[in-house]
């Protein structure tokens, strides 16, 4: 086997000595504590985290519901929209409608938002459901519908 | 103590912020520490030892009730500051101030002067390390936590974690041994027998 250089024996003792010391500091070193109060702020800070988490989730409900109710109103919408927009003749005639249709929208929007933020979680998830099905079920229906009329 | 932790997990379980409060008293110190010495600023320990403990109080239907509250709270504060220290690097250590208590009641101002430079001899060797070794580390000496749990923790394997001490062990040496003028011509081998 080959024998240790001086150099190399040299350098294992003072890696060692120098591990012991650091060890010894490690063990030795005081804990840090946090200034007094500590879990008064976090209660503080809680009670922020808490209104933030509402908002968000306040947010979130704002623009499923939007969604669902665009879904839910775009396929009249647009056949409403096509059926007075082929006569040119009426074209003012829609113009007024649309525009007396968006105040309605705006309005019913309003009313829904007061509604819903106040409405619980589940009970909204399982009101938005069952209007989707019923959407499903509709559209269905109607392309049953056409296809029968394209056979006939 | 641990009948009123039981009592207070379970106040906090049905969403007892209060209940939780008194958790946060009995942690505060140990994690604390965890964030400064990984964080090297008082003022950044602070936000992480808040921002573990909203995370743990929002999360705490996670907790598995096998494992003890401390280690799960200390897994979230060494993960939450090894997150820090990827996004805003590199990290200045900051040496000159520091609300610690006195090592062992230390007797008068000059043994809170040494106390002080010790903790600053350690923050500036922990500050050489990756931010996982420190943390190893940091769990080994400071909470005494098994391989295993430290592991667990960090969510690594043991032979990984092993590495990894290994490594932040010889770092910590040389960088001791560069501090006070010691030469070192060492090579991996001959220190892998010096270093347990």
């Amino acid at each position: 086997m080959k024998k240790p250089s001086p150099k190399r024996k040299h350098s294992e003792a003072a890696l060692q000595q120098s591990w012991q010391s650091v060890e010894t500091r490690l063990r030795g070193a005081a804990q840090a504590a946090p200034r007094r109060g500590f879990a008064n702020r976090w209660l503080a800070n809680w009670q922020l985290e808490e209104q933030r988490i509402r908002r968000r989730r306040q947010r979130w409900l704002l623009a499923a519901n939007g969604l669902v109710w665009l879904l839910f109103f775009a396929p009249p919408a647009w056949a409403l929209w096509n059926a007075l927009s082929q006569p040119a003749a009426t074209f003012t005639a829609a113009v007024a409608y649309l525009a007396q249709a968006t105040a309605f929208g705006w309005t019913l929007l309003r009313v829904l938002t007061s509604v819903l933020s106040a409405t619980p979680l589940p009970l909204w998830v399982a009101t938005s459901a069952s209007l989707l099905g019923l959407l499903a079920v509709w559209a269905m229906l109607f392309q049953q519908g056409s296809y029968k009329k394209e056979l006939g | 103590m641990q009948r009123d932790e039981g009592k207070w997990l379970g106040q906090a379980l049905q969403g007892d912020a209060a209940a939780f409060a008194s958790l946060v008293d009995m942690y505060a110190k140990p994690v604390y520490n965890l964030c400064y010495r990984m964080l090297g600023n008082p003022q950044d320990a602070e936000d992480a030892a808040q921002e573990t403990f909203l995370r743990a109080f929002r999360h705490l239907r996670r907790y598995d009730p096998q494992r003890k509250f401390a280690t799960w709270l200390l897994s979230i504060a060494a993960n939450y500051c090894i997150d820090q220290h990827r996004r805003a690097r590199p990290t200045l250590t900051a040496l000159d101030e520091g609300p610690l208590e006195p090592a062992e009641k230390a007797p008068g101002p000059e043994g809170r002067a040494l106390a002080r430079e010790q903790r600053d001899e350690v923050q500036a060797l922990l500050a050489g390390l990756a931010p996982r070794d420190r943390a190893a580390i940091i769990l080994y000496y400071w909470y005494d936590h098994s391989y295993e749990e430290i592991a667990r923790q960090l969510s690594i394997s043991q032979g990984a974690l092993k590495t990894r001490m290994h490594r932040a062990r010889r770092s910590l040496a040389a960088a001791w041994a560069e501090e006070h003028g010691e030469p070192l011509f060492a090579t991996r081998r001959s220190y892998e027998k010096a270093i347990p």
